[in-house]
């Protein structure tokens, strides 16, 4: 499938949550083809970051803007067409099968013909084209989360945003999902990622954005961003980054 | 979510044709069948009356409002991701109950046979319409559910004080049979008055059914994937006070119809919840009817309650969902 | 001449009844004395009795509402007190132990326990004129002799609830000529009968049970439209809610509108 690229700019976005900033104007862009991290410490504002981008929650202040066009403009079917979301913690309330599940990343496309083909090259993508009529109710959580990857990538939305995509997975699958994080990037799409493996958002991602208190302490790529002076400032925290063609060997120290 | 025909829910539609044959067919009179049947519906003879204004019009209703129930169940399970949810949680079914009840009795008298059922419809929405604003905007299912049981508790109070302060003894029994629900009595015209809204509920439902698909990843999914703003739940809420509130209206509370079909039925739509609410239609429709024939056969100086006869077959079955819980099985 | 009328006939009254201060614990009782008695000798009538449901005019200030408690009563030092078979029993008991009055009034459920009711009102209130009026009604409709059934009718009551061969209202059908169709399979009390076999009777004269304003389910099978032909045809008629709660007021009229209801379908065929 030829997909159209996405363009996504942030102005002086702003967050709240129940009253209290959680996000303070934040500056920032995503360009097609670039695989970006936000990383931070607990709190700092990263799934609120990528909720507000999903569409899932209103800025309190503030614009998103996908390719030329205002977010709040876009209608919501026609904005998750655009835009791919899978949330933090996901936990299928009915015991669905796999195929169906990943089948309802296909909703805002409507009745597509071609459905069970997609499904089956979704699944495949993460490495699960075994679990398809297994009960989402009986998987690992490893196996919960690539299914749910699969679910992210079925359709054909030009924006994908993963929170923690990694977390429960083991090294293995971890490297694959990330491998395959990179591969849609590279394919043009826009790929935001909330990780706290800092090693592994070194190695794969193009952009880092650095959170902390809602604020954006640093954005640009890892060698910039992963330095000990800013990461010592964010997390409270000394550190190492050793670096090897490219790819940063992440060695947290002691706390500060 | 791709088409297959189920076998199991094609034998679901199937028996309640011939559900119908022997709710037809049953009854303290026996009739002519074929006779009647060829005496149409104009016929003055007893047989005729009997099946077409009294056997035909009962069975339909009790297709209609099992209908009603079961999909009304299913969406709120849907809507609120909770297995254990049914219409009543959001105060529908008290809601109709408790102005049904306050017209009988403390209003307007009996003028006309379309007031009450209209003004029981009224009284759901109205009870929704409290949850709704209790809720909040924006509101997730748990603050949906804890605004259903505060607005539920209030109207089971405000019946309770009606039962205490019932003007007669006939009037406290009226109630309660109210409460009990029943289908004896009930022409076409009950059955002309619900079905628009209950018709107009599943209509609601059914544009609200890819949300309920999407709500089954969560709230944060399902806004993801399009599904944002107050427009759907609304719908939701609204399709389910037409339909149980117009089911309510005609037939009074009948409990557990709503809670146990989607149950049973989730395994046969492969957990999905949109097709879980025709699915749930299906079954409702044939279990309430198979309860109502029950209900015509049985002898005794009073009319057995159908109410009563659905808790018979529901309470067991919650102590079974109980026990699997318990066991650690899968919902 | 009204003044003198009405104070012989308040005369009358003094020397036929001994007793000034009276108080009734049950419905019948109650109606039968704010029927029969000059109200300045009630001293108190249950509270049902002033419920828009039995009220049939404004009951007079001085009477007290009970709502069956023997404290109530102690205050208003009552010369008699009427109770009923059931209820208030408890406080019929205490009464009595605290040296009350206190006579039981049987309730009536046949024409014979119903003349019974009115010999034991009698004895205890003395001379009473439409008291004993109505005994003489009654007695004059129980040594009728029983006329072969003309036509043939059946009682649809509240909850579909019919009336058998052992009944009060029975026994009015079957004096005023009509074949009760309750009865005819065996039916000794109560029975419930669905809309079904009202159609398969057919009954000349439907019978319908009075209070329809207030209980509309229990009035649900009434207003179904396979009876309204009934309506239409005016083959239907009313017995008044006293009947089923007091017959002795008026089973004597219920029985003459029977009679002509009969007289009238019987010149409809």
């Amino acid at each position: 499938m030829k997909t159209p690229t996405l363009q996504v700019s942030c102005r002086d976005l702003s967050l709240e949550r129940r009253r209290t900033p959680v996000l303070r104007e934040i500056n920032c862009a995503f360009s097609p083809g670039e695989l970006t991290a936000v990383v931070g410490p607990n709190g700092a504002g990263k799934s609120s970051l990528l909720e507000t981008l999903a569409g899932v929650l209103a800025p309190a202040s503030g614009h998103i803007e996908l390719g030329d066009r205002d977010a709040t403009a876009i209608p919501a079917a026609e904005r998750a067409r655009l835009c791919a979301y899978l949330p933090q913690s996901e936990a299928p309330a009915w015991s669905l099968c796999v195929a169906d599940l990943v089948a309802l990343g296909l909703l805002p496309w409507g009745r597509a013909a071609d459905r069970p083909q997609r499904v089956a090259a979704a699944l495949e993508l993460v490495d699960a084209t075994h679990l398809s009529g297994r009960a989402v109710t009986r998987l690992s959580g490893g196996e919960l989360r690539r299914v749910q990857l699969a679910r992210l990538l079925v359709g054909d939305a030009p924006l994908l945003i993963a929170d923690e995509p990694t977390a429960a997975l083991d090294i293995r699958h971890q490297l694959q999902l990330m491998h395959t994080f990179r591969n849609q990037a590279d394919a043009g799409k826009t790929v935001v990622l909330a990780l706290h493996d800092l090693s592994l958002a070194a190695r794969f991602c193009d952009r880092i954005l650095l959170l902390c208190d809602g604020r954006l302490a640093a954005q640009g790529a890892p060698q910039d961003v992963f330095t000990p002076a800013l990461i010592g400032d964010v997390y409270g925290v000394s550190c190492e980054f050793r670096w090897r063609d490219g790819v940063a060997d992440f060695v947290p120290l002691d706390l500060l | 979510m791709q088409q297959n025909n189920n076998p199991a829910l094609i034998l679901l539609a199937a028996l309640i044709p011939l559900a119908l044959l022997a709710a037809l067919v049953s009854g303290p009179v026996s009739i002519d069948l074929p006779a009647a049947l060829a005496g149409g519906w104009h016929s003055e003879a007893g047989d005729a009356v009997i099946l077409w204004q009294l056997r035909l019009p009962r069975a339909l209703l009790a297709i209609l409002v099992g209908g009603a129930l079961g999909m009304g169940g299913a969406a709120m399970q849907g809507m609120l991701r909770n297995p254990l949810a049914e219409p009543a949680l959001l105060g529908v079914s008290s809601g109709a109950a408790l102005a049904a009840i306050l017209l009988l009795y403390y209003g307007v008298a009996w003028q006309s046979g379309w007031l009450l059922p209209v003004l029981a419809i009224g009284g759901a929405f109205g009870a929704v319409a409290c949850v709704w604003l209790l809720a909040g905007r924006g509101a997730s299912a748990s603050r949906l559910v804890l605004a259903g049981v505060a607005i539920n508790a209030f109207l089971s109070a405000l019946m309770a004080l009606a039962l205490n302060y019932a003007p007669s003894m006939f009037a406290m029994q009226e109630i309660v049979f109210w409460l009990l629900g029943s289908l004896a009595n009930r022409g076409w015209d009950q059955l002309l008055l619900a079905l628009p809204f209950i018709l107009f509920g599943a209509v609601l439902l059914f544009c609200a059914r890819n949300y309920l698909r999407a709500l089954s990843l969560g709230e944060a999914s399902a806004a993801s994937l399009g599904f944002r703003g107050r427009r759907y739940p609304l719908l939701v809420l609204g399709g389910i006070a037409a339909a149980v509130g117009a089911a309510v209206a005609v037939a009074g509370t009948i409990g557990f119809v709503g809670l146990v079909v989607p149950h049973l039925v989730r395994p046969l739509v492969r957990q999905d919840p949109a097709r879980l609410l025709w699915a749930s239609a299906l079954a409702g429709a044939l279990l309430l009817l198979l309860a109502d024939i029950l209900v015509v056969n049985f002898v005794g100086a009073q009319e057995l309650r159908i109410g009563a006869v659905t808790a018979f077959i529901g309470a067991p079955f919650f102590f079974w969902l109980i026990v699997s819980v318990r066991r650690g099985q899968a919902l | 001449m009204k003044k003198i009328l009405l104070l012989t006939l308040l005369l009358l009254s003094i020397k036929a009844t001994a007793y000034n201060h009276i108080a009734s614990l049950n419905l019948c009782t109650d109606q039968l004395l704010l029927n029969w008695v000059a109200p300045e000798k009630i001293a108190s009538v249950t509270w049902l009795s002033a419920s828009d449901q039995y009220r049939k005019a404004p009951l007079p200030e001085h009477i007290h509402l009970n709502r069956g408690r023997a404290e109530e009563l102690l205050r208003l030092d009552p010369d008699l007190v009427l109770v009923g078979q059931y209820g208030a029993q408890r406080a019929a008991r205490r009464l009595r132990e605290l040296g009350f009055n206190v006579v039981d009034i049987p309730d009536a459920y046949s024409l014979e326990q119903l003349s019974q009711q009115l010999q034991a009102l009698e004895n205890v209130l003395g001379e009473n004129p439409p008291l004993e009026k109505q005994k003489a009604l009654l007695e004059k409709m129980l040594a009728q002799p029983q006329r072969p059934a003309a036509a043939s009718a059946l009682i649809l009551s509240a909850n579909n609830i019919t009336y058998g061969s052992g009944m009060l209202e029975h026994q009015l059908l079957e004096l005023a000529g009509f074949e009760n169709l309750a009865a005819a399979d065996g039916t000794e009390q109560l029975r419930r009968v669905s809309l079904e076999e009202v159609i398969a009777a057919q009954p000349d004269l439907l019978v319908l049970y009075g209070g329809e304003k207030d209980f509309a389910i229990a009035h649900l099978a009434e207003r179904h439209p396979v009876l309204r032909h009934y309506f239409d045809r005016d083959r239907v008629f009313t017995l008044p809610s006293e009947l089923s709660f007091c017959p002795a007021l008026v089973a004597a009229d219920v029985l003459q509108q029977l009679k002509e209801k009969r007289k009238s379908l019987a010149a409809k065929q």
